[in-house]
C-alpha cells in the first residue's frame, strides 16, 4: 500500500502503481527513508511531511487543484513561483497540506477519488520536499551516488525526462485536459525538476549545457524503452518524447536554476559556473545552431580564446591542466615564453625565434604555427633548455643521464638569466615569481599555531605551487615587487659563499663560478646591500632598556628572562628567526639531502652541500652575531664558530619543541624552498629531497611501529663510529652556552636527570642537528639510537602511538 | 613537555601468595603500601588475577626500587613479566640457563611441584605461551631478574633490590653464587628484617614491612630546604654571584641546570654537566655519559649519590608542587609527626603518559604483543601490572 502511494509521487496514473515502484524504491534508498516513514508508519515519531499532511484535514482538496491548475496554465514560470512560495511557506503552502492530507484519507476510503487526491497529494508533498531545500538537494546527491545500478540510473533518467516531457506538454498543449493533466505535470515538474536543475547544474559544472541536453534524452529514451510496454497507462510517453525537442523551455530553467539555487550550494556552484557558463554562453550566443559536440568545444576553445583574451582566467584545476592543450590558447603561450626566454640562452635563438613568432601571431594561424610537425617537434624538444613538469613528472625520468642532462641544462639558463639580469634588470616577467611567489597563504595555512609544518602536504605544494601556470597567472604587480627583492637576496647568500668555498664548490657552484665577474660582482654589490640593509634591520636590543627587552621577549611569546645579555640572545635569535628566514633552515635542509639516484655522485656532492650549507649558515649567523658579540663580548665564548653553532642549536632545539616529528623536520625543507632563486643545486636538491622524504617516510614509518631492527641491522657496519659520534654529538651539545638549559635542557642533560628519552626526536635531532655538530654525515635510524641508549644504560621510550 | 620530577618511590615488586606460594605475580606501583592493600582486597583497584579469594592474602616478597622514572619502572616490570620476550636478554640464553637451573633446583625450590615448561623443547609453543606465566617458579622469576638487572639496559640503573622474605632471598643468594656473572656493586640488595608481627596472618600481606618503606620525598625534605636556600636565600644568590664550583662560570639558579651537594654543610653548587664530567673522570670509559652513581662532591670530598642529587634537581625544575608539598610539611613536622601517605606521592600514578612505554619488547612484538596479552587466559594469577592500562602499553 505505502509503496503505492509512493508511486503515486512519480506519475499521475494509476498504472503506473505498478511498474514504477520497485525500481524507484531500489533506486533511491535514502529519498525512500525520507518519504516512507510518514507513509509507512504514520505514527513515527518523526513527522515526514506526508505525516503532517495527514495530521491536518482540510477540505481544501478542489480549491487546490484549482489553484494548481491555475498556475499550471501560466506555463513553468508560474510553477517556479509557486516553488518560490512554498519555500518561504507562505499560505499556500499550507493549503497544500490540507489538500495532501485529504487526498491521502480519500485514498484509504475511495477509490474514485483515489486519483485526484493522490494526485494533489502528490503536488503537495512534492511541494514540501521542495521547500526542504536542503534535504531535495541531499536527496537528490544521494539518488545520484545511489544510482550505481542499472535500475538506479533508468529510474532517475525517467524522472528527468518525464519532467521535461511534463514541461513541454505544458508548453505546448496548456488547454489539455487541466484536471487530469496539470496535477500531474505539476506534480512532476514538482518531484523531478529540481532533480533535473541539480543534474543540469552539476552538468553545467564540466561539460558545455548542449551535450547535457543530449544525454538526457538519450537515457531518457533508454529507459523508455524498458517503460513503455510496462506502463501503458501513462500518458503518451512517446510523445513526450519526440516532443522533446525544446530549447527555449529548458533555457529557462536554466535561467531558473542559476537564480533559485539555494544559498548553500550556490556559492560553489557559482565559482565554477562563472567560467565555464561564460564560455558556454559566449559559445551559444554567437553560434546557437551549431549543434555537434566536437565542433562545439573545438570551436568554444577557439572562440574563447579570441575573443576573451585579455581577460580569461582560469578558476578551476580542470581550466588549468586542460587549458596546456587547448591549441590556441594563449595563457600557454605567456607561460612558456617567458620562461624559455629566461631560461634558455639568449645566443640560442632559435627556439626563442620560433616562441616569439607564435606569440607575435595571435590570431587562428598560431594553432597551426603550435602543432608542429612531428620531426619539427622532437627537434624543437630536443632544442628545448627546461623540461616543464612537476618533480614527479620529472622523476619519472630515473636514469642518471638525463637528470645530469636537465641538471646541465638549467646550470647554462641560469648562468644566462644573470647575465641578462644584469644589462636589464628592470625586466622581470615571471620566471622567478615562480618560484618566489609569495605563498603567504598557503604558507600560513600550512602552519599551525606553532608555526611548524601542518603534515601531509609535501609533495603537493611542490606541484601546485611550483606550477608554473599557477604563478604566472596570479602575477601582478607587488608581487613583482616582492620577487625582485627576494632574488637578489638569494643570490646574495649564493654569491656570498662563493669566495669562502671556491675549493670545494660543486659542479653547480663551478658554473656558479664561470659567470663572467661583471655580473657576479654586480650581483655580490646587489647582495651586500641587500644583506647589510637586512641585518641593519636588527634592533640593536644593546641600546634598550631592560623593560623594553622584557616586553619584547614577552612579545616573542617567552616568558621573562632575568638576565638582560640571555634577554638580548633571545631576542636576536627571536629576530633571526622569524626575518631571516632563508638563512636559519637552510642547513637541516640540505644536509639532509641524500643522492639515492645518482649513485656516480653520491658521495661528492652530498657532503659538499652539506658542508657548504654549514659554512653558509655559520657565516650568516656570525655575521648577525658579531655585531651583539662586540658590544657584550660573552666570556664563555671561545670562538665565533661555536657561538653561531649555539644559535643553530638552539634554533634547532626550538624547532625541535615545537615540531618533534621528523617528518616536520624534513619539511622545513619545503619551506626553505620559498628561496627565489632556482640554483640548479637546489633543484636537484628538491629532487633529492622528495625523494628522500619518500624514503624518509618509510623508513620512520617503518621503524615506529615495527622494524628498528631492521634498520639497526641495515646500519651495523658503521655502527662503532656511529654510536660514538652520536656520544660526543650529545657532549658538544651540551658544551655549547645555551640559555635557559633549565626549561630546554640539552640532550645530555635530560640523559643526567634521567628523563626517559624520546628515540623519534632524539633521532630527529641527531640527524638535523647533532650530528653535524661534530662532522658526521651519516644518519641514524631511531631503532640504532635505541640500541646506543639501550648500551648506554640511558632510559629509552617510543613516543606513545595514539593510534593503535 | 611538561615532566614530572624523578619520583620518590617508584618499584617493581613480586608478589606471592602466601597461602599457594607458587603464586606469583609482578607488578609495579609508586606505593606499594597502597598497591598492596588493593591486591589483598582491602581497597578498591586490585589487579583481576590477584582476586582469587582463596589465593589472599598476597605478600610482596621482592621490591625493586629506585626507577627513576614511570617509563622506566614500567619498561622493567614489562621485562620481568616477559623475560623471554625481553630485548635486553639474549633468549637462547635466557633458555639455557633457565633449562640448566630448573635440573639443578627444580625439586627443592618449586613447592608446588610445577614442572618448568621449558625443559620439554619440543613442546608445542602455543602451549608453551599459555602455560609460561603459570609455571614460572620462583626460582625462574629470580633468575630472569638476575639476568635483566645485569642486562647492559638496566645495569646502570639505581635500583635498589629489597627482600621481604628470608626464603625467597636464600634461593637468591644461592642463584647468585651459582651464576657466572656477578651483579653491578650499583644495585643494592637489601634483606629487610622480620617484624615481630607475621603480618600474613593478619590477612595484609607484609604490610608493615611494606609500610616501612619510605615512599615520598620525606627523606629529602633537609635537602631540598637546604639547596632552596642556598639558591636563593644566600648573599651571594641576592647578589647573582653563584659560581659553578667546576667551572666557575656564573649560575642562575632559574635558568641553569645546577645541583646542590646533599651534604648539610657544603655549599657546592656545580653544572649538572660539569658535575656529571668529573663523576666521569673515575670512570676509564670515555664514551660512558651516564655517570657512576655515586662520586665525590668536588668541595666536600664525601661520596655524594647522583640518584639523588638528580632527585633533588629535578624536583627544584619540574616539581614545584611538590617541593612546596615538602617544605610545608617540613615546617608542619616541627610541630607535629608527619602524616603518613604524604600527598606528594599521591598523584605520582597520573605520572605523564605519553610515552610509549616499552623499550623492551622487539619492534615486532610491539604490535603482537597486546594480542598476547589479550590471549592469555584469565585464570593465569602471575602476570598483571599496577595499572589495567598496561597492556595498552604494551
Amino acid at each position: 500500500m505505502r509503496v503505492s502511494e509512493d508511486v503515486i509521487v512519480l506519475s499521475s496514473s494509476p498504472g503506473n502503481i505498478i511498474s514504477h515502484t520497485p525500481s524507484r524504491l531500489a533506486a533511491s534508498s535514502t529519498k525512500l527513508t525520507e518519504i516512507s516513514p510518514g507513509c509507512v508508519s504514520p505514527h513515527s515519531p518523526i513527522m515526514s511531511p506526508s505525516e503532517l499532511l495527514r495530521n491536518l484535514s482540510g477540505p481544501a482538496v478542489s480549491t487546490d487543484t484549482c489553484l494548481l491548475t491555475d498556475n499550471a496554465s501560466n506555463k513553468a514560470k508560474k510553477v517556479s513561483k509557486e516553488r518560490g512560495k512554498t519555500q518561504k511557506k507562505s499560505p499556500f503552502f499550507d493549503d497544500c497540506h490540507d489538500a495532501v492530507a485529504d487526498g491521502e484519507q480519500n485514498r484509504r476510503k475511495r477509490t474514485m477519488d483515489q486519483l485526484q487526491g493522490k494526485e494533489s497529494s502528490k503536488g503537495g508533498l512534492k511541494k514540501t520536499r521542495n521547500g526542504t531545500k536542503d534535504r531535495k538537494t541531499t536527496k537528490a546527491k544521494s539518488g545520484e551516488n545511489g544510482n550505481k545500478t542499472l535500475v538506479g540510473k533508468v529510474g532517475k533518467a525517467i524522472a528527468t525526462s518525464t519532467d521535461l516531457a511534463g514541461k513541454s506538454e505544458l508548453a505546448r498543449e496548456p488547454a489539455k485536459s487541466l484536471n487530469r493533466q496539470e496535477p500531474s505535470m505539476i506534480s512532476n515538474n514538482a518531484e523531478d525538476g529540481p532533480r533535473l536543475e541539480e543534474a543540469v547544474k552539476r552538468r553545467l559544472d564540466w561539460t558545455p549545457t548542449k551535450d547535457t541536453a543530449q544525454r538526457v534524452i538519450d537515457l531518457g529514451g533508454e529507459g523508455d524503452i524498458e517503460r513503455i510496454p510496462l506502463s501503458p497507462g501513462r500518458p503518451g510517453f512517446g510523445n513526450l518524447v519526440s516532443e522533446y525537442g525544446f530549447s527555449g523551455e529548458f533555457q529557462k530553467a536554466k535561467g531558473r536554476t542559476s537564480t533559485e539555487s539555494g544559498p548553500t550550494k550556490r556559492r560553489r556552484i557559482e565559482l565554477v559556473q562563472s567560467t565555464v557558463l561564460k564560455q558556454n554562453a559566449e559559445l551559444v550566443k554567437p553560434k546557437s545552431k551549431r549543434s555537434k559536440k566536437a565542433k562545439d568545444q573545438d570551436s568554444a576553445a577557439s572562440n574563447t580564446g579570441q575573443k576573451s583574451r585579455g581577460r580569461k582566467k582560469f578558476t578551476t584545476l580542470t581550466a588549468r591542466v586542460t587549458a596546456n592543450y587547448t591549441p590556441g590558447d594563449q595563457t600557454d603561450d605567456n607561460i612558456s615564453v617567458p620562461d624559455i626566454e629566461k631560461y634558455s640562452d639568449p645566443n640560442d635563438n632559435k627556439c626563442v625565434d620560433i616562441l616569439h613568432k607564435s606569440r607575435s601571431r595571435s590570431t587562428a594561424n598560431d594553432i597551426e604555427s603550435l602543432i608542429l610537425p612531428p620531426e619539427a617537434a622532437v627537434k624543437f624538444l630536443e632544442e628545448q633548455d627546461l623540461v616543464f613538469g612537476t618533480c614527479s613528472q620529472l622523476a619519472m625520468e630515473e636514469s642518471p643521464t638525463t637528470l645530469r642532462e636537465i641538471q646541465q641544462v638549467i646550470t647554462a639558463s641560469e648562468v644566462c638569466i644573470s647575465e641578462t639580469r644584469t644589462p636589464k634588470p628592470d625586466a622581470q616577467p615571471s620566471t622567478l615569481t615562480r618560484f618566489a611567489t609569495p605563498r603567504n597563504l598557503w604558507h600560513v595555512a600550512s602552519r599551525d599555531s606553532d608555526g611548524s609544518f601542518a603534515p601531509a602536504q609535501v609533495i603537493d605544494t611542490v606541484d601546485l605551487t611550483e606550477s608554473p601556470l599557477v604563478s604566472t597567472l596570479n602575477r601582478d604587480k607587488d608581487r613583482r615587487e616582492k620577487k625582485k627583492e627576494e632574488p637578489s637576496q638569494q643570490a646574495a647568500i649564493f654569491t656570498k659563499d662563493l669566495p669562502l668555498q671556491p675549493a670545494s664548490a660543486s659542479d653547480s657552484m663551478k658554473n656558479l663560478d664561470t659567470e663572467d665577474p661583471d655580473s657576479q660582482a654586480s650581483q655580490v654589490k646587489n647582495s651586500t646591500d641587500k644583506s647589510t640593509s637586512a641585518s641593519l634591520e636588527i634592533p640593536r636590543y644593546e641600546g634598550f632598556t631592560t623593560a623594553e627587552l622584557s616586553q619584547q621577549i614577552s612579545c616573542y611569546g617567552f616568558k621573562a628572562v632575568r638576565n638582560r645579555k640571555k634577554m638580548i640572545e633571545l631576542l636576536q635569535k627571536c629576530w633571526i628567526s622569524k626575518h631571516g628566514k632563508n638563512m636559519a633552515p637552510e642547513q637541516p635542509c640540505v644536509q639532509r639531502v641524500i643522492d639515492p639516484s645518482d649513485p656516480n655522485d653520491k658521495e661528492v656532492p652530498e657532503s659538499k652541500s652539506s658542508t657548504l650549507a654549514t659554512e653558509l649558515s655559520a657565516t650568516v649567523s656570525a655575521s648577525v652575531t658579531r655585531r651583539a658579540g662586540n658590544a657584550q663580548p660573552n666570556p664563555a665564548t671561545t670562538k665565533k664558530p661555536s657561538r653561531s653553532q649555539s644559535k643553530q642549536e638552539s634554533q634547532g632545539k626550538k624547532k625541535q619543541k615545537t615540531a618533534p616529528k621528523c617528518f616536520l623536520d624534513i619539511e622545513e625543507i619545503e619551506d626553505s624552498e620559498d628561496e627565489a632563486f632556482p640554483s640548479p643545486s637546489r633543484l636537484q636538491n628538491r629532487y633529492n629531497t622528495i625523494q628522500s622524504i619518500a624514503t624518509e617516510a618509510s623508513l620512520t614509518l617503518s621503524t615506529e611501529p615495527c622494524s628498528p631492527k631492521k634498520s639497526t641491522t641495515s646500519q651495523n657496519p658503521d655502527s662503532p663510529g656511529l654510536a660514538l659520534q652520536i656520544t660526543s654529538a650529545v657532549r658538544a651539545q651540551s658544551q655549547i652556552p645555551r640559555s635557559n638549559s633549565r626549561n630546554r635542557p640539552s640532550w645530555h642533560e635530560k640523559i643526567l636527570l634521567f628523563v626517559p628519552i624520546v628515540l623519534e626526536d632524539f633521532a630527529t635531532w641527531l640527524n638535523t642537528e647533532g650530528l653535524a655538530l661534530v662532522g658526521e654525515d651519516r644518519e641514524v635510524s631511531a631503532g640504532f639510537v635505541r640500541e646506543w641508549c639501550e648500551n648506554q644504560g640511558i632510559c629509552c621510550c617510543w613516543r606513545k602511538v595514539v593510534s593503535e | 613537555m611538561t615532566e614530572k620530577p624523578i619520583p620518590a618511590f617508584y618499584g617493581c615488586y613480586l608478589l606471592r601468595s602466601s597461602v599457594r606460594h607458587a603464586s606469583l605475580y609482578i607488578g609495579s606501583t609508586p606505593n606499594p603500601r597502597r598497591r598492596l592493600a588493593q591486591h589483598n582486597g582491602l581497597s578498591k583497584g586490585g589487579a583481576k588475577r590477584t582476586a582469587r579469594e582463596n589465593l589472599r592474602p598476597w605478600e610482596m616478597v621482592i621490591v625493586v626500587h629506585g626507577f627513576p622514572s614511570r617509563v622506566a619502572a614500567l619498561q622493567f616490570e614489562w621485562a620481568w613479566q616477559k623475560t623471554h620476550a625481553s630485548r635486553h636478554v639474549d633468549p637462547e640464553e635466557a633458555n639455557a640457563a633457565h633449562r640448566k637451573t630448573s635440573r639443578a633446583n627444580q625439586p627443592d625450590t618449586e613447592a608446588s611441584g610445577v614442572g618448568e615448561k621449558d625443559v620439554d623443547a619440543n613442546a608445542d609453543k602455543g602451549k608453551k605461551r599459555k602455560a609460561r606465566p603459570t609455571r614460572r617458579s620462583l626460582l625462574r622469576t629470580l633468575a630472569d631478574l638476575h639476568r635483566l638487572l645485569r642486562s647492559a639496559y638496566f645495569t646502570g640503573w639505581p635500583l635498589t633490590l629489597r627482600f621481604f622474605a628470608p626464603d625467597v632471598q636464600q634461593v637468591w643468594t644461592s642463584l647468585c653464587d651459582r651464576e657466572a656473572v656477578i651483579l653491578p656493586g650499583n644495585i643494592q640488595v637489601v634483606l629487610e628484617k622480620e617484624d615481630g608481627v607475621q603480618s600474613s596472618e593478619d590477612g595484609a600481606g607484609n604490610a608493615a614491612q611494606i609500610r616501612r618503606m619510605p615512599v615520598d620525598y620525606s627523606d629529602m625534605q633537609d635537602y631540598v630546604g637546604k639547596s632552596a636556600f642556598l639558591l636563593d636565600g644566600t648573599e651571594e644568590a641576592e647578589e647573582g654571584d653563584l659560581r659553578c664550583r667546576l667551572c666557575k662560570a656564573r649560575v642562575i639558579p632559574n635558568d641553569d641546570l645546577v645541583a646542590v651537594c646533599p651534604q648539610m654543610d657544603c655549599h657546592c653548587i656545580t653544572h649538572v654537566v660539569c658535575l656529571a664530567a668529573e663523576f666521569l673522570k673515575t670512570s676509564n670509559n670515555p664514551d660512558q655519559l651516564v655517570p657512576p652513581m655515586q662520586g665525590m662532591c668536588p668541595a666536600c670530598q664525601s661520596t655524594v649519590s647522583w640518584t639523588l642529587m638528580m632527585k633533588e634537581l629535578s624536583l627544584r625544575t619540574r616539581g614545584r608542587d611538590e617541593v612546596q608539598n615538602i617544605l610545608k610539611r617540613k615546617k608542619r613536622m616541627q610541630s607535629s609527626p608527619p602524616p603518613v601517605v604524604p600527598s606528594a606521592v599521591v598523584d605520582s600514578d597520573s605520572w605523564d603518559e605519553t610515552h610509549d612505554l616499552v623499550s623492551d619488547s622487539s619492534t615486532g612484538e610491539r604490535s603482537t604483543a597486546p594480542l598476547n596479552v589479550a590471549a592469555k587466559p584469565a585464570e593465569i594469577v602471575i602476570e598483571d601490572s599496577e595499572w589495567d592500562d598496561v597492556d595498552v602499553l604494551e
